[in-house]
């Protein structure tokens, strides 16, 4: 049973949001990885032994300058770790969306979950400053929860109807009556 | 429509012609007995308030007239029986006795009951946890003790010892062109709670039938519908047209399946998931349900399968899960089997004068709130003694008051119809004449148009032509309706006299459905999970409070996660729980987002309307 078009709209959509997203969250993550200062880190590291005397010699504003960095490689990796999930999860879901299948909503759906606790996490943490970059995603997911829980898309994904087993029509879409 | 009696005899003849038969499930230990041995076998109890209750009858001296006088009533006394005496508990609980149950037990293996599939495995993590509550509730609440059902069963079965008998008690009355016909049965004692898993047990049970008759005008009487009471269900849902396959019969017999303990009356057999709803305060309640109507219509948010029970029923999540097994493998009573019915007792015969003269209870007050513990009155009066509808108003309690026995059914209709083409025919007549007063009108209002001398008239015309306007065409839409419902009445009037009958279940909007196979079979493991998952969560609680105070947040998170995740796992509901975790977080993430950019979403809503009046204004002008 081919897909209906109208009511495969919606799923079409929601595949291509969720690409979107993925690519949207890759960028940011390539964003705050490359905004740190790699060398300076990594010449931290490497006088970290010395850290003692380091401390009693430099500076007050040098101090606070070698943390500041160090603390914004460690929130790159972090948000870079905790988006990852999702962001594998938004690849496959979108798939199983565009080749409309069962598991697609339910991926995108997780894509959500971990997003939204990945931005709880890095907006609730007292280590660094809330980062700016957390609100848009926030924004982005609450549209897509509501978007993914609409009738519209539900209906195709939820029927009662078992989906068909052929290859490339592995949903029945059901029209909702 | 007054209910009349009928005579004994013919009462008599209708109540054996039309008996039904009783299948009870297996380790059923009462059935269906006269009243007369059962309040010989009782001592009468008054309780005032705040006071103890008083003995007014010991057992023994007590018979169905003394109850019927109902000694020491005053404001605020509640009248009991006691079947079994708190005594003797001890004594009747005590090894020698228990021992002598258990083998006289294994002697019968066709009359055990076995639970099968638990409850608890057919329903939500958080009914669970209400249902734990509830039990733990009946220690606080009034509740009759557990060896009570031990007791009334020794004490049933030294009545059946000194006379096996099974009876039922009836009662005949006509209401309108209705021929009622109640089949009352009386039970020592219900052990659902303490036999089969339920919510209650109490002393005294009393559950009823119905059949319904029509007469013919040469006299020759005709089953139409039966109604079986359950769990306080009424109205139309209750009843079943006799040619309905789910009313099983025997002849003329309906057959009743019995639920185990509960001896409510289902007309298939089969295990009903009965769920005890605790409803939030009203507040609440409304709150809960305008989201839920912002979220569905305005968001356009999913609501299930889209089904009418689906839709309108708004999920309770303080629901209690109890099964009722009518599974109909056990003894079974009535015409034809081991177990025959001795004649009824009529309970409007001047002997069963306790009927009207007994308000109390009929069995032990327990004084549970929720009066699941307490006996139930009789078959005449509720729990706060007024008149049971059932009583007084038979047809109206199963939603018949407005459907015409199968004789009055044509005739009902054509004298309906004839009325309409009546109304038709005056709507006409009245449509005719106000429509040649509103033209009359009409013309005089074009006169006086444009004069100035009779603006003050004009307006008073005008205004009252206006008024008899719409008057005329209020008329016309109800003559077109009328005729429309006449077309009707007479196409339904061809479907009867072709001898078309209605659909047999047309009526029925929620029908009682025993649990399928389907519904029934899980897995062991889902199973055992559902009976241990609320012990371990609360464990799991303690374990968390107690050795991770550092990370308690986290460790309270996880495991409840866990949790979440293994239950809905077992019962196949990993999208509902994911789409509900995401609302949660979705509803967070949107009050840190009015809370971190507050006045920037108010500048930009302002924004927002400013532009779209600019547009609205501008488009005006480009027209």
């Amino acid at each position: 049973m081919k897909p209906d078009k109208t009511s495969s709209r919606p799923i079409r959509a929601v595949g291509l949001l969720l690409i979107l997203q993925a690519i949207g969250l890759v960028g940011l993550i390539a964003y705050g990885l490359l905004q740190v200062d790699w060398q300076q880190v990594r010449s931290d590291s490497q006088q970290q032994g010395l850290e003692l005397e380091i401390q009693l010699d430099s500076s007050q504003q040098q101090q606070e300058g070698e943390e500041e960095s160090g603390l914004e490689a460690a929130r790159a990796i972090v948000a870079a770790i905790l988006f990852l999930p999702s962001i594998v999860l938004a690849i496959l879901g979108a798939l199983g969306f565009l080749i409309f299948s069962r598991r697609g909503w339910l991926l995108a759906s997780l894509a959500q979950t971990l997003s939204l606790g990945a931005c709880m996490e890095l907006y609730y943490d007292s280590v660094w400053e809330k980062p700016g970059f957390v609100y848009p995603v926030m924004l982005y997911c609450i549209l897509m929860i509501l978007y993914l829980n609409s009738s519209a898309v539900r209906v195709v994904f939820h029927s009662r109807h078992k989906p068909a087993k052929t290859m490339g029509q592995d949903l029945e879409v059901v029209r909702d009556s | 429509m007054t209910a009349e009696h009928v005579e004994a005899d013919a009462a008599m003849t209708l109540l054996r012609r039309f008996e039904p038969l009783m299948h009870f499930t297996r380790g059923e230990r009462f059935y269906p007995m006269d009243v007369e041995p059962y309040v010989r076998s009782c001592s009468l109890w008054v309780q005032h308030a705040d006071e103890e209750a008083v003995c007014l009858v010991p057992r023994g001296e007590l018979t169905s007239e003394d109850l019927a006088q109902q000694p020491q009533d005053e404001f605020g006394a509640t009248h009991f029986l006691r079947f079994t005496d708190p005594q003797s508990f001890r004594e009747l609980y005590s090894r020698r006795l228990r021992r002598k149950h258990v083998s006289e037990k294994r002697k019968e293996p066709d009359n055990v009951f076995r639970a099968g599939r638990g409850r608890l495995a057919r329903v939500g993590y958080l009914s669970r946890v209400v249902d734990a509550l509830y039990s733990l509730a009946l220690l606080a609440r009034g509740r009759l003790p557990g060896e009570a059902s031990f007791a009334s069963s020794i004490r049933y079965q030294h009545i059946m010892s000194e006379r096996e008998q099974y009876r039922y008690h009836g009662r005949v009355l006509r209401q309108g062109d209705w021929i009622v016909l109640q089949y009352w049965f009386f039970y020592a004692f219900n052990d659902w709670r303490s036999g089969f898993y339920g919510a209650n047990d109490h002393e005294g049970d009393w559950e009823k039938i119905l059949v319904y008759l029509s007469e013919s005008e040469t006299g020759e009487v005709r089953p139409e519908w039966a109604a079986y009471a359950a769990h306080d269900y009424k109205g139309d849902d209750l009843r079943r047209s006799w040619d309905d396959p789910e009313l099983e019969k025997v002849g003329e017999h309906p057959i009743v399946y019995v639920g185990a303990g509960t001896h409510a009356s289902y007309y298939s057999r089969g295990e009903y998931l009965t769920e005890l709803e605790i409803r939030p305060p009203s507040p609440i309640a409304r709150a809960v349900d305008a989201i839920r109507s912002l979220w569905r219509k305005r968001l356009h948010q999913y609501s299930g399968d889209g089904t009418r029970s689906a839709q309108n029923e708004a999920p309770n999540l303080f629901v209690v899960p109890f099964v009722d097994y009518a599974r109909g493998d056990g003894a079974a009573v009535g015409p034809g089997q081991e177990k025959e019915w001795e004649p009824p007792r009529l309970l409007d015969s001047p002997s069963s004068a306790w009927v009207s003269g007994y308000r109390g209870l009929w069995g032990f007050y327990a004084q549970d709130p929720f009066e699941g513990e307490d006996a139930p009155a009789g078959p005449m009066y509720n729990h706060d003694k007024s008149v049971r509808r059932e009583w007084y108003d038979p047809v109206g309690w199963a939603g018949l008051d407005k459907v015409p026995t199968q004789t009055e059914a044509l005739r009902t209709i054509l004298k309906q119809r004839s009325d309409v083409v009546t109304r038709c025919a005056m709507l006409r007549a009245e449509i005719e004449q106000k429509s040649d007063q509103l033209k009359r009108l009409g013309v005089e209002v074009a006169a006086m148009r444009g004069q100035s001398h009779l603006l003050a008239s004009y307006e008073a015309k005008k205004m009252q032509l206006d008024e008899l306007s719409r008057e005329v065409e209020q008329l016309r839409a109800q003559l077109v309706t009328d005729k429309t419902v006449s077309e009707s009445l007479e196409g339904y009037a061809a479907q009867l006299q072709a001898g078309e009958r209605e659909p047999t279940r047309a009526h029925i909007s929620r029908a009682l459905h025993p649990v399928s196979d389907d519904e029934g079979r899980t897995g062991r493991v889902a199973e055992i999970w559902a009976a241990v998952s609320v012990g371990l969560m609360l464990i799991a609680l303690v374990w968390i409070i107690m050795f991770q105070r550092q990370a308690i947040y986290s460790a309270l998170v996880s495991s409840i996660a866990l949790f979440a995740l293994l239950e809905a796992s077992f019962r196949g509901r990993l999208a509902n729980l994911v789409s509900s975790v995401n609302v949660g977080l979705g509803m967070l993430a949107a009050l840190i987002i009015a809370y971190e950019f507050f006045w920037q979403i108010v500048a930009l809503a302002v924004l927002i309307v400013g532009i779209y009046v600019l547009w609205d204004n501008l488009r005006e002008l480009r027209r």
